[in-house]
């Protein structure tokens, strides 16, 4: 059996078969400003000041692959009612949506393949510990590098959510700094201790800034400790790099509203494909317009970088 | 219906892709091991790192500027590694997701210069030549012939003593020089070993002898952590730290009567085992075992502690210890979720050892005091420094510690939390913990305090050495009891309006009674036989080249073997320290990312641990100060104490009586990051008062509401900025983008800084003398009525009106009170900064220089004003007067190669 569905495994492998060779492409997330549908024809693009064709815009009916990854560590009063919005706002899927859980803390894993059953998600999301180390900033490129994958070759929109209650002193990797030698009065080096996890965010979103799918992050619980702090601003900055948003909840009654809102802004996403006339030198800017000028603004990321292969 | 099966299909092929992708990332149970494992090389993560401190890179301090002094010596190199990812042992096993480790090292090698200013006696004095010397006033001070004393037969006892009218008479050394052949030969002996004054600060020959030693630091430590998952319920982690230090001291004088601090070597060692059982996703039980070691010894010269007040002393205390502190702590926590409940409750056992030995003064200590080179009764005459040239201590005291004291306590506690959902945006938070915090005891027995109930067979009088588990007390003098704290707390959004959060809490606990390193309670089982006079203006303690008269033998457990000693008291009741708090803040979400938060807070305390400066039993009452120069009089003095067999009490910072208050209101705005730029402001105002506090002590120990004033380290006004921003330029920023070569130089650049700025404490003002016979511990200054203490130009020249201050007359207290309530030392401000540049040298490789200013502004915070007011005949000419600033700008470059 098990060499069966390898064997389904592999031929789905070629199936997924990138696109025909061509000119690049890039994918954006864009929101309409004003909540009134957007018509392929209408839009016009720039790429560094250069006219950009637009391939194809998929609207908030088309498909949607969804992947949740949860990061549960802390504390249940927080966790379950994040896991009761995240049933109640998934009970009803929409047609052409598929969910896909994943779990990040103590390493990341599949919970539950993409599926329309919001029974199957249910269970998933509810069977999800609050325990362990946490894992969004050992995750978070994995989760883009799938997701990318997914978007690039598949006709269908791919967003990531992060649900987490993550604390910074709760990860496997050392981003405190503690201290060792308590002996040593004149340690001056732990002054700026947010200094490791700036350093960590830095990275990420360098390596995450050509990343194409939109990542969103619903963090349960605002932290305004100094490490904690310049964690969960790196987490927003993150989420802006990859041209989603975050939220940080203060209280746990604003948790089913944050949920709620995070997933509305994935579902109500345009996902436009853009041609790159040719392989750029630099990050790309990135300039979107409604012909005619008649529609208030889009919502969109300005700046792509472009992987130099 | 076409349109939809082609939906499908594209859905159906997201999801195999997705299938595929996971599988190859090994992010699933089937995902083949070849693809989890790669070598250790891609999968584990860490950073080397170095930062560097030199003079050469530093701002002249302040202090070292203003004497003309140049850079002192500073060579400082802190280094290290950490590395993590999973456990790989090449061809025999691999961790994966399973195993994971992080393993810190860090090394320090440092060399740095301390500088202190001190006041040491002139050249001229050393020999006995005091015909140069004034008073604060810049007045000569007279030295007075202790062999020359004789009883006035024209005394009026009816009056008090004055230069009129003298209970002693005595001679003033011929020129105020005394005769060489009247030094001590031991005091002589000890003065080949105190330099000479290298510095003329002044005025009036203080501040005299200019220290900058270098003192060394080494320390190596590291931190390993293993963490291991065993299947789906299961966590191990397992944590280490070990760390080893040695400080070698500067050394304030180059021969074995330095007084400074001793050379000191530091381990420290800590261990966990953590496990967490994860029953199902609402029911999580956390068992953890942690032991603590902290140790510490000191090494110095032998050499006997001389105390002559103002100058600086010979030989220093605790010359040679060794001490450890162990701590182990079981623990269990339980997590529950019913319904809208999230239950949290736990136990925790605790067992701290202290293992001391700490002889205080194992080579002798000998105070010499004004008194017996003075016209006795008159202040401002007679010197300490003099008495010590003729060899006359009028207090002596040596440690005897045959052994060390082994120290236990261990405590339980249990707790339990609610956190209730009472209705949407509505939350209730209940608490209440039962504590059992154990006393302290000594492995052997070897304890001991003052029994205040018990007869004291000398004089019949209650107050007699009683020992643990001897008689009517167990191997702890205090008593145990469950203590039991509440908490509550909420949070609310009015209207159901996420953006707006009010919060309230309130909280009621006990805190233990701690075990400090030191021998105190020992008394018996090792001792410290003290010396004094019956008079201290008429006779010695000792004479230094008589020595001291035969010491005791230890153990001496007699009821009355802590007979005229600072005993040591360990209080008996039931009193243990309870704080409070209560606190109210409105939260705010603002657009632009910002949260702003606006609220209050107030805490309290009582029966709070005090030290000797705030609670003396055996106090004398101020209304006996109408006995005036009787005082003087051991005897005399001691028949007024409660406890008259005592020459005092010694309660080690361990006797529940403080009290405090704190109120406290704060602004909170937080940005957080956009467009690079992060931040976080704080404002607090707080005023709080308490009955115990202050660098001098307690003037009243009858009535402490006369000491209730503010806190002596109570800043009202304090604002806090940090922030970090990321400088808009490079690739992927706004401006100068660029793939060229010089996107190396423009990419990566970052700033990151805190600003501190408060508000001064409170002054707390002295007299110069305390002519009180040893009645009075702490003398208040005077208020002197209708005289503005401020002044018009506040300035280093002059921070406050000294005249709106009086000396209290002889055997008076002062009417201001412990800290002045509204004068405040200079404020401080302080600004650091770090600018980082990042260079990325492959995907996940990054080497990042950084330069860290601290006090980047180099900005000079002033010393304290001079806060002795002297008699309206001598007045301190620097009451009022600040002597110059301190601080000074420090650079350290950092170099981190992360990977």
């Amino acid at each position: 059996m098990r060499l069966l569905s390898l064997v389904a495994l592999a031929c789905a492998a070629i199936a997924s078969a990138p696109p025909p060779p061509g000119k690049p492409r890039i994918h954006l997330p864009v929101w309409a400003g004003d909540g009134r549908p957007l018509e392929p024809g209408e839009l016009a693009a720039t790429l560094n000041g250069q006219p950009a064709t637009v391939l194809e815009v998929r609207a908030p009916e088309s498909e949607l692959l969804l992947v949740l990854v949860l990061d549960f560590t802390e504390d249940l009063a927080w966790v379950e009612p994040a896991k009761e919005a995240l049933v109640q706002h998934l009970a009803r899927v929409p047609e052409g949506t598929r969910v896909a859980v994943m779990r990040a803390q103590d390493g990341l894993s599949v919970i539950q393949d993409p599926t329309a059953d919001p029974e199957a998600i249910a269970a998933a999301i509810r069977g999800v510990p609050v325990s362990g180390k946490a894992g969004l900033l050992e995750a978070v490129e994995a989760v883009a590098r799938l997701g990318d994958s997914i978007l690039t070759r598949h006709r269908v929109r791919t967003a990531v959510l992060f649900v987490t209650d993550s604390d910074i002193y709760n990860y496997r990797e050392d981003f405190t700094n503690p201290v060792i030698n308590t002996s040593d009065a004149s340690d001056l080096s732990r002054r700026f201790p947010e200094a490791l996890i700036q350093d960590k965010i830095a990275r990420l979103k360098e390596r995450l800034s050509f990343r194409q799918t939109p990542l969103f992050v619903v963090h349960l619980r605002y932290r305004n400790d100094r490490l904690n702090e310049a964690y969960q601003n790196g987490l927003k900055q993150l989420a802006e790099v990859m041209a989603g948003s975050s939220d940080f909840c203060r209280t746990v009654a604003d948790i089913p509203a944050s949920v709620g809102a995070a997933l509305e802004r994935i579902r109500s996403h345009y996902s436009v494909t853009l041609e790159v006339a040719e392989k750029p030198k630099k990050a790309l800017e990135i300039d979107l317009k409604v012909n005619g000028g008649e529609r208030t603004s889009l919502v969109f990321r300005r700046r792509l970088a472009w992987k130099r292969e | 219906m076409a349109q939809s099966q082609a939906t499908e299909t594209e859905l159906d092929r997201a999801t195999e892709e997705f299938k595929v992708q996971t599988r190859n990332l090994g992010l699933r149970p089937d995902s083949p091991r070849k693809e989890a494992n790669g070598g250790p090389k891609n999968r584990w993560h860490g950073r080397v790192f170095e930062y560097f401190r030199n003079n050469f890179l530093d701002a002249v301090p302040h202090e070292i500027r203003q004497r003309g002094g140049t850079q002192g010596f500073l060579r400082r190199n802190q280094f290290g590694f950490n590395v993590a990812g999973p456990v790989v042992i090449p061809k025999v096993y691999d961790g994966g997701k399973n195993t994971f480790f992080s393993l810190s090292y860090e090394g320090v090698r440092e060399r740095i210069a301390r500088t202190f200013l001190r006041t040491i006696p002139t050249e001229q004095e050393r020999t006995g030549d005091w015909s140069h010397v004034v008073d604060l006033a810049g007045n000569p001070l007279p030295i007075f012939d202790p062999a020359s004393t004789a009883r006035n037969p024209d005394f009026d006892p009816s009056r008090p003593i004055s230069l009129d009218n003298l209970e002693y008479r005595r001679a003033q050394f011929p020129g105020n020089v005394m005769p060489a052949s009247r030094l001590d030969s031991v005091a002589q002996e000890a003065l080949a070993f105190y330099p000479n004054p290298n510095e003329d600060e002044g005025p009036f020959f203080r501040n005299n002898y200019f220290i900058q030693q270098p003192e060394t630091n080494t320390a190596n430590g590291v931190i390993a952590k293993v963490d291991q998952v065993l299947g789906d319920k299961h966590r191990l982690t397992l944590d280490t730290t070990l760390s080893n230090g040695t400080q070698l001291a500067a050394q304030w004088f180059p021969t074995p009567a330095n007084p400074g601090p001793p050379d000191r070597l530091f381990s420290t060692r800590r261990g966990s085992l953590e496990h967490v059982y994860t029953a199902t996703p609402q029911i999580v039980n956390n068992l953890q075992f942690v032991a603590n070691s902290s140790r510490n010894e000191t090494v110095a010269a032998q050499f006997p502690v001389y105390t002559f007040l103002p100058y600086l002393s010979m030989g220093r205390s605790w010359p040679v210890s060794r001490n450890a502190n162990n701590r182990y702590t079981w623990s269990d926590g339980l997590s529950v979720r019913r319904g809208k409940h999230a239950l949290r409750g736990g136990g925790q056992y605790g067992r701290q050892e202290v293992n001391t030995f700490w002889p205080q003064y194992p080579y002798g200590f000998y105070r010499f005091g004004a008194g017996l080179t003075s016209l006795p009764g008159i202040v401002n005459t007679g010197h300490a420094f003099a008495s010590f040239l003729l060899g006359m201590a009028e207090y002596a005291e040596i440690s005897v510690v045959p052994q060390p004291s082994y120290f236990r306590r261990g405590s339980w506690e249990f707790w339990a939390r609610d956190q209730y959902e009472v209705r949407k945006g509505l939350m209730l938070t209940v608490a209440l913990s039962a504590d059992r915090w154990g006393t302290r005891y000594e492995k052997y027995d070897r304890q001991s305090t003052i029994d205040l109930e018990a007869i004291n067979p000398v004089n019949g009088r209650p107050g007699a050495l009683a020992a643990a588990n001897r008689g009517r007390w167990g191997r702890a003098f205090q008593p145990i009891f469950w203590r039991f704290s509440p908490s509550a707390s909420v949070a609310w959004n009015p209207r159901g309006n996420a953006k707006t959060v009010v919060r309230a809490g309130y909280s009621r606990g006990y805190s233990p009674l701690p075990i400090y390193t030191g021998q105190w309670g020992t008394q018996g089982f090792s001792g410290y036989p003290t010396f004094f006079p019956s008079n201290p203006q008429l006779e010695p303690a000792v004479v230094l080249s008589r020595g001291l008269p035969p010491l005791p033998s230890f153990p001496d457990l007699r009821p009355e073997a802590a007979n005229d000693t600072v005993a040591d008291l360990i209080d008996t009741s039931s009193r243990q320290p309870l704080y409070q708090s209560a606190s109210l803040t409105l939260e705010r979400e603002a657009p632009g990312a910002v949260v702003l938060s606006v609220g209050t807070t107030y805490s309290g305390g009582r029966n709070l641990l005090v030290s000797n400066s705030a609670a003396d039993p055996n106090a004398i009452h101020p209304d006996d100060l109408i006995f005036r120069d009787l005082l003087n009089n051991e005897l005399f003095n001691r028949s007024r104490r409660p406890y008259p067999q005592f020459r005092g009490f010694d309660v080690y910072s361990s006797y529940p009586i403080g009290r405090y208050r704190r109120d406290a209101g704060f602004l909170r705005v937080e940005k957080r990051a956009s467009a690079g730029l992060s931040l976080s402001a704080y404002y607090e105002w707080s005023k709080q008062r308490d009955d115990y506090s202050g660098p001098y002590g307690k003037q009243d120990f009858f009535n402490r509401d006369n000491e209730w004033s503010l806190t002596a380290g109570n800043e009202p006004h304090r604002f806090q900025m940090t922030y970090a921003y990321e400088l808009p330029i490079g690739a992927n920023k706004p401006f100068l983008r660029t793939t060229e070569w010089w996107r190396y130089v423009v990419d990566g650049w970052s700033v990151t800084g805190v600003a501190v700025l408060q508000s001064g404490n409170p002054l707390a003002l002295r007299p110069q003398f305390n002519n009180t016979g040893g009645a009075i511990r702490t003398l208040n200054v005077n208020v002197v009525p209708g005289v503005d203490p401020r002044v018009p130009n506040q300035g280093p020249e002059l921070w406050f009106n000294p005249a709106a201050f009086a000396h209290p007359d002889d055997f008076e207290i002062g009417n201001a009170s412990r800290t002045h309530p509204s004068l405040r030392n200079p404020g401080s401000s302080n600004y650091d900064l770090t600018l980082a540049k990042r260079v990325s040298l492959a995907p996940d490789r990054t080497l990042e220089f950084s330069a860290a200013a601290f006090n980047a502004l180099n900005h000079g915070v002033w010393t304290d004003p001079d806060t002795v007011i002297g008699p309206a005949h001598a007045p301190n000419v620097n009451a009022g007067r600040i002597i110059g600033s301190r601080g000074g700008r420090v650079i350290q470059l950092g170099l981190k190669v992360s990977f």
